[in-house]
């Protein structure tokens, strides 16, 4: 089969539209007439849920610390209040980062060359695992934030060391997730097993697009 | 007054905007189905790219260089989004209708050749990429080597290795299912 009687088979099926064609036309006038911005749900729900549980609990918990660090720091454990404040600027630093990407991504020109195009829109998405990688590091203090000067007052003991154990494994697993949560890891049994599951599904789909679109610029 | 008359050209100016809009979707419909068949071989899919892509291109409007093809721009947009566009449900098994049934809404007398030929193209695109199909739709469309570099964003001498390539593993598919 030669270009021409294959373009022509095409043209034989494919230019022809289909008996609803007329829709189309209702949808245009539809999102003409309104307010488009409605129509946009680029974000899932959970995910919405997500950044506006972790923006409440930046407000909340970073208030009731300021308010223990101000007027009732004797009282307050200390281990407590650099903890959880450490906890509640990791979780600031990646709701930003996380938003700023999808601002990013929410005014990137789509009229662009595809292969350009898309390999930004999908770096960009797959950036939003820097939000990830922020909040992996908060792994210890959850294993700090109870802890007080009497469980070291009396030397060595079996709750001490556990602690000691348990947070000298979960700074080194937060270190190590930290520098390891990349793009370039994509392939590892480790990284198919932590994000696997349907919310994951789509950064896959950016992965294998980037992929596509950086192997498509070569000759 | 002043007031007024700034909203009476805002008002004059969403007119104008919304009339070539509808007016472009009106011609040039026939991109954005082509496009959508191509990446969605889920009719239900297909709705909601074509609504994606329509938002795309109104919110895009104020960007257009008239310097520039108009169909070249819609391409741009329609594949940038179809590309991006996601459902969890794409890896559901794609339905059976073949292309001319599905675009024309009915099943053509075609001759039983014809309809073999138009079903194993269709298996071919559905087995291709996000850029080489791309590059197929645009090559089936009859544009230029030159006008699809500068849709995809890449050399012209790249689009005719790349052209080659598909177009030999398509002769290929064509002469094992024929012989």
């Amino acid at each position: 089969m030669n270009d021409q009687e294959l373009q022509q088979l095409w043209q034989n099926s494919a230019a022809q539209l289909p008996a609803n064609a007329n829709l189309i036309n209702e949808q245009a006038r539809q999102i003409s007439q309104s307010d488009a911005k409605r129509h946009l749900n680029s974000m899932r729900p959970t995910k919405i849920i997500a950044v506006l549980l972790g923006i409440i609990w930046v407000i909340g918990v970073g208030s009731l610390l300021l308010y223990l660090g101000i007027f009732a720091a004797a009282q307050t454990s200390l281990y407590f209040l650099v903890s959880m404040s450490i906890q509640v600027l990791l979780t600031a630093v990646a709701v930003g980062a996380y938003l700023y990407q999808l601002a990013l991504i929410q005014t990137l020109d789509l009229s662009g060359p595809i292969v350009t195009i898309q390999e930004k829109l999908h770096q960009l998405k797959a950036s939003t695992l820097w939000a990830t990688r922020l909040l992996v590091l908060q792994l210890p203090v959850w294993t700090t934030f109870f802890w007080s000067n009497r469980l070291f007052e009396q030397g060595i003991t079996f709750p001490l060391a556990l602690n000691i154990a348990l947070t000298v494994l979960f700074t080194g697993v937060a270190v190590w997730l930290f520098f390891n949560i990349r793009y370039e890891n994509r392939d590892q049994k480790w990284f198919k097993f932590l994000f696997s599951g349907k919310e994951w599904e789509p950064l896959m789909h950016t992965f294998r697009v980037l992929e596509e679109a950086r192997d498509y610029q070569k000759e | 007054m002043t007031g007024g008359y700034t909203i009476k050209m805002m008002q004059d100016k969403h007119l104008e905007r919304e009339k070539w809009f509808q007016q472009i979707v009106e011609t040039h419909r026939g991109i954005l189905y082509k496009v959508a068949r191509m990446y969605c071989p889920l009719e239900s899919d297909r709705e909601d790219l074509i609504q994606e892509i329509l938002l795309q291109i109104w919110q895009s409007a104020h960007r257009y260089n008239p310097q520039f093809g108009l169909t070249t721009w819609l391409y741009r947009i329609a594949i940038n989004v179809a590309i991006s566009f996601y459902r969890k449900n794409t890896a559901r098994q794609p339905d059976k209708t073949p292309i001319h049934e599905a675009l024309t809404g009915m099943a053509a007398p075609e001759p039983a050749q014809q309809e073999h030929q138009l079903q194993l193209l269709e298996q071919f695109i559905q087995e291709l990429n996000h850029f080489d199909k791309a590059l197929m739709l645009l090559y089936l469309e009859e544009k230029s080597h030159h006008d699809i570099a500068e849709i995809l964003g890449i050399t012209v001498s790249n689009v005719s290795t790349k052209v080659g390539r598909i177009k030999e593993k398509l002769k290929k598919r064509f002469t094992q299912h024929s012989s």
